[in-house]
């Protein structure tokens, strides 16, 4: 039970738009697509054909999440804290996932020792629903972030390690061989050879845990989050009966999710295309 | 396996010398005796039940986003007008955490199955929905022609050209959709279950700080995810795409 | 290709079918009982254990079709959308649903009550014996809960305010070992948590909010519900009559019965933590002016932090007719 074996398990997951339509169509159509639904919302609330307590207009949502996020919010601005909250959690646990889980990856594909220490250890968490850690980390580390970032940690790192060592099977071995015979060190094989090779499946690990880290994070906040966090938001307002937070909460969510996958990640690519013609292997 | 049974010894050892609390990380040994005490007829098979509600959420969830996605993956593979209508709400709803929609489902379809179902089957759909997108739009529209050519009928077409063609991706998204359908489960159970499931068994235990318990649901909940990752789709993957179609496997 | 499309259409069209009525079977499993039926939600507390753990409503030829809910937001949100006609809430929550659905429902009944189940832990090594001895260090609390609020009341009292202290917002079930771990230095937690966290000797309670605030939890009740179901409605009240009576009475029978009927789930809870629980609670009894009075500061300070735009009048919303009817019903024994 290597991780050969799931490999392919994680699918890049992502709609690329394969042909380009003229630019009306490619803007416009996304902006009605989105727009009407939200308008016959907008119209059943206002006509009252469901609870309007239970289901809010978008409009009604909107208002909600502006005063959260203004100075008359309870408490002020908690919006903005909760989606900053949010923000740093993730930026850290994926951060200490980008180190550890690149350099546990390595070790993977690079060493015996590796192999064998950590293989086995990893294909056992992966399958491992990362939200069954929240009660363990609570329990062991109490509550505050080192519980919430240990979670993004641990949905991002296994993502990571995943296409590191995925990226490393694949470099052809050949390519060492011609290296050393032409006079080439360990470190100049590591750094010319290998770092290149696996940078586009680091990329594509990062991209995956970010995604896994984000969905996790924000359950985990549901059930554990001290102070503040979207997950923390949404769970306060059921408690609370605030169905417009729920929403709003749900929404700012999403973009965020579709900010990190597209904005920041579309921009990556961009870059690192035009600059060294790297492929994120889609 | 060895550095596991390290990890195991070290745990055991660690909660025996009195490092940590049996209250806060009950040894590996406490655990397994919770869990046959669970499986004994003692407690009526209770984890027995426990189990089977989880697998059979989890499993229904899953069929449903199957023969949702697929039929609809197809569609929108083949209808490139339709695909760029949906596309919007493919994008805005795919980092969207299943879980997220918990409380909304509470609302609309209330406390229990229901609501567990629907919440992992956004879980699963979007995976299986968009690998078969690809996986039907990455097929060269001359397959469909020479096989047309040959004389082969929409069904003809549909069962030679667009099921095997796509099988791989296909493969590869009902392993993610199943995945992503096990690992939402424990947050929808915690959240939304009435009585039963290995969440909800984590989620009662946690209440009453029964932490023996809660552990014997979390390694459960591994165990299993493990054996479907591994034994279930990996056959079924070896079975399937391997025999049919070799490129499935990028090596 | 056309031609495809539409196989591959109608072919789906069958599968959504498919896959629709595999879904309503799963709703379809309601049994339909001939006897009148309340739909009652419960949580994971020692009382509805106990509520549970018994059909008190048998002999008065009522049943009961109970749902669990992890939180009492999701069963008020439930209660609100019609799928339970019994709910039991109080303080802020019970204050936002009466500002924002007066007419939904009636304040029939006291569901419990009692300043006791509030109580203050340390860590069974800690050499803190008081509340005062905690100023400037770290306290968990759950913010926003009637228990918080008793607590800040308490400090009041005592002459301290929640600026001398690091309050830490977590979980209740999380206050426990954040406590035993040394995270924070006290915590302040409802029951069970103190109790169990006694019993299980990793804590020890050092104040309890007794005598600061009954903050009464209410047994609340459809409008709709009450107006055709006005018998079932007493006949089931007088049950819970003869349940607040073997709470009440004897504490330990009842964490008895509540561990048995918490382990039917497979979870081990003591039942002397249980029986400690209960015997701090006051279970049942009439809806008191002194009880809903409490309300009113809760709503004020509502009010002020914009939570609810007016303070909603609690007189409208009390029903006491059902409770009064149910007392000369029930049969006041102490639970054979």
């Amino acid at each position: 039970m290597a991780i050969d074996a799931t490999r392919n398990s994680e699918l890049n997951v992502r709609i690329v738009s394969r042909r380009s339509t003229g630019k009306m169509k490619r803007y416009l159509r996304p902006v009605i697509a989105v727009a009407v639904p939200l308008a016959i919302w907008q119209l059943a609330a206002n006509m009252g054909w469901v609870n309007s307590f239970l289901f809010p207009a978008p409009w009604a949502i909107a208002k909600a999440l502006w005063v959260q996020a203004g100075p008359h919010g309870n408490p002020p601005y908690a919006v903005l804290y909760s989606l900053l909250h949010s923000l740093w959690r993730i930026c850290a646990g994926v951060g200490l996932a980008l180190v550890f889980g690149t350099l546990i990856g390595l070790a993977i594909g690079l060493t015996g020792w590796g192999r064998a220490i950590f293989r086995p250890i990893i294909s056992i968490i992966l399958p491992v629903p990362t939200l069954a850690w929240t009660p363990v980390l609570l329990l062991v580390f109490g509550i505050d972030d080192r519980t919430t970032i240990t979670v993004v940690f641990i949905a991002a790192s296994l993502q990571i390690i995943y296409n590191v060592v995925a990226g490393i099977d694949t470099l052809n071995l050949r390519v060492f061989w011609v290296a050393r015979s032409m006079g080439a060190s360990r470190m100049q094989i590591f750094i010319k050879a290998i770092v290149p090779g696996i940078f586009p499946y680091l990329l594509t690990g990062l991209r995956l845990g970010v995604g896994f880290a984000w969905r996790a994070l924000i359950a985990a906040e549901m059930l554990a989050a001290s102070s503040f966090g979207l997950g923390l938001m949404i769970s306060n307002a059921v408690e609370y009966l605030n169905m417009d937070i729920i929403f709003g909460g749900i929404i700012l969510i999403a973009l965020m999710g579709c900010f990190f996958e597209y904005v920041i990640f579309g921009w990556i690519e961009m870059k690192t295309v035009k600059r060294w013609g790297v492929q994120v292997e889609r | 396996m060895a550095p596991i049974l390290v990890v195991l010894l070290l745990w055991e050892w660690a909660v025996r010398a009195g490092l940590t609390g049996s209250h806060i990380l009950p040894a590996p040994t406490a655990i397994v005796a919770r869990g046959m005490a669970l499986l004994s007829g003692a407690d009526h098979h209770v984890l027995l039940v426990h189990t089977w509600r989880s697998l059979l959420r989890a499993s229904a969830a899953f069929v449903l986003a199957v023969m949702v996605g697929v039929p609809l993956g197809f569609w929108l593979g083949r209808d490139e007008r339709a695909y760029s209508w949906v596309r919007p709400w493919l994008a805005l709803l795919l980092p969207l955490p299943a879980v997220a929609w918990t409380p909304i489902f509470l609302v609309t379809l209330g406390q229990g199955d229901v609501t567990i179902v629907a919440v992992c089957f956004l879980g699963a759909v979007f995976p299986v929905l968009i690998s078969t997108i690809q996986g039907v739009r990455a097929i060269a529209p001359q397959n469909i022609w020479v096989v047309r050519s040959l004389g082969a009928g929409p069904l003809g077409v549909f069962l030679r050209v667009l099921i095997p063609a796509s099988l791989p991706t296909l493969m590869a998204g009902f392993k993610l959709g199943f995945a992503h359908s096990w690992r939402t489960l424990v947050a929808a159970e915690m959240l939304a279950a009435s009585s039963y499931g290995l969440g909800f068994m984590i989620f009662a235990a946690r209440e009453y700080m029964d932490v023996r318990t809660m552990f014997v649901g979390i390694v459960l909940l591994a165990a299993l995810g493990f054996a479907f990752e591994h034994l279930l789709f990996g056959s079924l993957e070896a079975v399937t795409v391997h025999r049919w179609y070799r490129r499935g496997q990028r090596r | 290709m056309k031609q495809s499309l539409i196989s591959a259409r109608r072919f789906g069209l069958a599968v959504a079918a498919g896959a629709l009525m595999l879904g309503l079977s799963f709703t379809g499993t309601r049994a339909y009982a001939a006897e009148p039926t309340v739909r009652v939600g419960v949580q994971s507390v020692p009382t509805d254990a106990v509520f549970q753990g018994k059909d008190w409503q048998k002999p008065y030829g009522v049943q009961r079709e109970i749902t669990k809910f992890s939180s009492g937001g999701d069963m008020l949100q439930a209660f609100i959308a019609g799928r339970i006609d019994m709910a039991n809430g109080g303080s802020a929550r019970l204050v936002t649903l009466a500002a924002r659905q007066p007419k939904l429902f009636y304040i029939i009944a006291v569901d419990q009550y009692g300043g006791d189940r509030y109580g203050v832990i340390v860590s069974k090594n800690s050499s803190i014996t008081s509340v005062e001895q905690l100023k400037g260090k770290k306290i968990g609390v759950v913010k926003g809960s009637g228990c918080y609020a008793t607590f800040v009341l308490y400090l009041k009292k005592h002459g301290m305010s929640e600026h001398d202290f690091q309050m830490v917002n977590m979980k209740v079930q999380d206050i426990r070992a954040a406590v035993q771990q040394g995270v924070v230095a006290a915590g302040v937690a409802w029951e069970p948590n103190v109790a169990i966290a006694e019993t299980m000797g990793v804590a020890k309670r050092i104040a309890s909010m007794k005598g600061i605030s009954e903050s009464p939890n209410f047994i609340l009740v459809r409008r709709d519900f009450a107006k055709t179901h006005h018998k079932t409605l007493v006949d089931y009240l007088a049950g819970m009559i003869d349940m607040g009576n073997f709470v009440n009475h004897d504490p330990a029978k009842a964490g008895q019965l509540a561990a048995e009927s918490v382990s039917r789930t497979g979870i081990k809870v003591d039942a002397k933590a249980l029986g400690l629980a209960l015997s701090r609670v006051h279970v049942g009894g009439p809806v008191t002016d002194d009880l809903i009075a409490e309300l009113g500061p809760i709503a004020q300070s509502m009010k002020a932090s914009h939570k609810i735009s007016a303070i909603p009048d609690f007189k409208a919303l009390i029903n006491t007719s059902f409770y009064q009817q149910a007392s000369k019903l029930a049969h006041s024994e102490s639970g054979k």
